[in-house]
């Protein structure tokens, strides 16, 4: 599945990245690499961007990006 | 001379470092792309005389905007001596990699762990002894801005020939000398995210934070100014006036109806400059701008924006100069000709001053915080309009990634120094342009002698009733047409004509003006201010930036038809209700 298919809270583990070489190594640089673990922390209004996490490094990424980016869910943990 | 760069991601505190290791006072601020361009100084470090260089951040060795074209032409073309890696300390596993990537291209390279205040606070813990000798290069925990660990960064440190570690090995490394707490101990940037970056509560609180700060500059600024205007006021009275008691009539009237009432008036704007700006420094280190971009990007796409494009006018509220350079960090070309385009309209502090100084001639003070913040709002409304018209000639498609850093305080160290530069270049400007403006001015207005002074007859009289059919539809009288000629300079060169004008300063210009001319005259005089062009440095910058004369030429012709345009439309209906 995409990461934008994922909800606010919920986790994934990044899989593949976008078709654009040049940007993927801006987001690989920002740590949005295979095997890396990405939370959703909240989405803006109107299918804005994404407020992401990586690690400790927080960052927006708009959300046509973020439906070409799979990854694998984390099932959440039982509350 | 030993050649040091300052290299490292964007953010990290290298312009930080590179102020508290040579006393200088390059621009910090808490957005990734302050530094676009290449500071050096020459500076002691070590007790050695070297070249200290400040670069703009870069991602890899490959990136392709322009601020990251600097940093690899640098590294190509320089030879340098000692390369001192500057990382976020708490965002070590991702900024390591670089660090090796530079070290295979120059070995001399220290890495300096910077942040390591907020790494401790955040409950983060290093090996770094451990770290130092697996990576083969020196590590040095310093915290730039607490001037903590600085001693330490000539430190010799000797270390046995490691072999280049591979990716893998990277991360095995770090794993094994740098120790995450489960939960980052970051409730303070968390709670206020929460607040600020609510979906629905965000942006009006955006628009709040707005209007309470221009409200306090206005209503702390204002009697501040008032005294300096009293100030120079009785400075004459019962000084100067003294000592020109024989003087030359004409000679006199150039010398305090020219210059001293001109530049006086400019200058009682000093106080508001600082308090200006001292809360512009904070909110820029606050972090506030990257959640304006998070928060406005939707509506900045639909114009053919981003987010970015907005922080970068938000930078325009100071000056639309540095603005247009931050624009360095777009990558697609396009994107960033459609953002050089609306920054102009941004309402820029030397704009601002001539706003105070009318709505304080024309409105109570309740009613002049409204009519300032609506010229805000106008603001905005001609960006998103000339974007919206221009978005298909300068289309594309930039994908954007960005950076929320942690919320942060500039210290009252940094907070006086910003002050204190933009006084400095207020100063600067003040004593270059406003000074041949007023000069100009006043002898267009005197001239030819013997006729009463601005009156139509004289040079001022007879270039206004040249240009008297374009803007008597807007309310706007011959001399203040001369006014806004020179006004296209720089924009405190208004506030002085004001004074050389009418000869006369301080509370009773204020008066004055408001005698001759009626509200809805001075708000279309606003509007057209705002809007007609910033000065001459934002045309010229803008030139230079896009080397496209195409871009200069649009941006020229198309404010000053907007201006026309919004003024006369406000005049007209000004002049029916
Ligand atoms: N807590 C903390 N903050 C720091 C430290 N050093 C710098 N900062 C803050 O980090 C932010 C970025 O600092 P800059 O010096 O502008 O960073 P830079 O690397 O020059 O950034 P760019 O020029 O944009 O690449 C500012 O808000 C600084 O006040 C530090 O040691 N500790
Ligand atoms: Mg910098």
């Amino acid at each position: 599945m995409t990461l934008k298919q994922l909800l606010v809270g919920q986790s994934g583990v990044i899989k593949t990245l976008t078709n654009n070489t040049q940007f993927n190594d801006r987001l690989k640089a920002l740590g949005v690499k295979k095997d890396n673990i990405v939370e959703i922390i909240r989405q803006a209004k109107f299918d804005g961007p994404f407020h992401l996490k990586i690690g400790t490094t927080e960052f927006m990424l708009r959300s046509d990006i973020a439906a070409q980016i799979d990854i694998e869910i984390i099932t959440p943990k039982a509350a | 001379m030993k050649r040091v760069a300052l290299i490292g991601m964007p953010n990290t505190g290298k312009s930080t470092l590179f102020n508290r290791i040579s006393g200088a006072s390059v621009k910090v601020g808490n957005w990734p792309g302050v530094t676009v361009d290449l500071h050096s100084v020459k500076t002691i470090l070590n007790g050695e005389l070297v070249e200290l260089i400040d670069l703009p951040g870069i991602y890899d060795l490959k990136g392709y905007s322009e601020d990251e074209i600097v940093v690899q032409d640098f590294l190509k073309n320089n030879q340098i001596d000692q390369i001192f890696y500057i990382l976020n300390s708490t965002q070590i596993d991702r900024q390591i990699e670089l660090a090796m990537d530079l070290k295979k291209m120059n070995p001399s390279i220290k890495i300096i762990a910077n942040m390591i205040d907020e790494a401790k606070a955040y409950g983060i813990t290093f090996d770094f002894d451990k770290l130092q000798a697996l990576l083969g290069c020196p590590v040095i925990p310093i915290s730039a801005k607490h001037n903590q660990g600085l001693d330490q960064l000539n430190k010799k440190i000797s270390l046995r020939n490691a072999s280049d570690p591979s990716k893998n090995d990277l991360k095995r490394i770090i794993n094994q000398t740098v120790f995450f707490p489960k939960t980052l101990n970051n409730k303070t940037t968390k709670k206020l995210d929460a607040i600020f970056l609510n979906p629905v509560f965000g942006l009006p609180i955006f628009l709040f934070v707005i209007f309470t700060v221009f409200q306090f500059v206005f209503t702390v600024g204002q009697p501040l100014q008032d005294l300096m205007a009293s100030f120079f006021t009785y400075l004459e009275q019962t000084f100067i006036n003294n000592l020109l008691l024989n003087m030359n009539v004409t000679l006199k009237s150039f010398l305090m109806e020219g210059l001293y009432a001109g530049i006086t008036t400019v200058a009682a704007f000093i106080p508001i400059i600082i308090l200006f700006f001292f809360i512009m420094t904070i909110i820029e280190d606050s972090g506030y701008f990257s959640r304006a971009a998070f928060l406005m990007d939707k509506v900045m796409e639909k114009m053919g924006l981003d987010g970015r494009a907005f922080v970068m006018m938000l930078m325009g509220f100071g000056c639309n100069v540095p603005a247009l350079m931050g624009t360095k960090i777009m990558r697609t070309k396009e994107i960033r000709f459609l953002t050089m385009l609306v920054i102009p309209f941004s309402l820029c502090s030397a704009r601002l001053q001539v706003f105070l100084f009318i709505i304080s001639a024309f409105f109570a003070a309740t009613q002049g915080a409204i009519v300032l913040f609506c010229l805000y709002l106008l603001s905005f409304f001609s960006i998103f309009i000339t974007a919206v018209i221009f978005k298909n000639k300068y289309r594309s498609h930039e994908p954007l990634v960005l950076e929320l850093p942690p919320y942060r305080f500039p210290t009252t160290k940094q907070i006086l120094i910003r002050g204190w530069q933009e006084v400095k270049h207020f100063i600067d400007r003040a004593s270059k342009f406003i000074i041949i403006g007023v000069i100009a001015i006043w002898a267009l207005t005197h001239f030819p002698e013997g006729l009463e002074v601005a009156s139509a007859d004289t040079y001022a009289g007879q270039i206004g009733n040249l240009f008297e059919p374009i803007f008597s539809p807007l309310g706007i009288e011959q001399m203040l047409i001369i006014a806004l000629i020179f006004g296209f300079i720089a924009k405190e060169i208004l506030i002085g004509a004001f004074a050389v004008i009418f000869g006369l300063e301080g509370i009773a210009l204020s008066a004055h003006l408001g005698e001759v001319f009626n509200a809805g005259q001075a708000i279309s005089f606003m509007i057209f201010t705002l809007i007609y062009t910033p000065c001459l440095s934002t045309i010229a910058t803008l030139k230079n930036e896009s080397k496209d004369r195409l871009l200069t030429f649009i941006s020229i012709t198309w404010s000053l038809m907007l201006a026309w345009l919004l003024s006369f439309a406000f005049y007209q209906l000004y002049l029916i209700v």
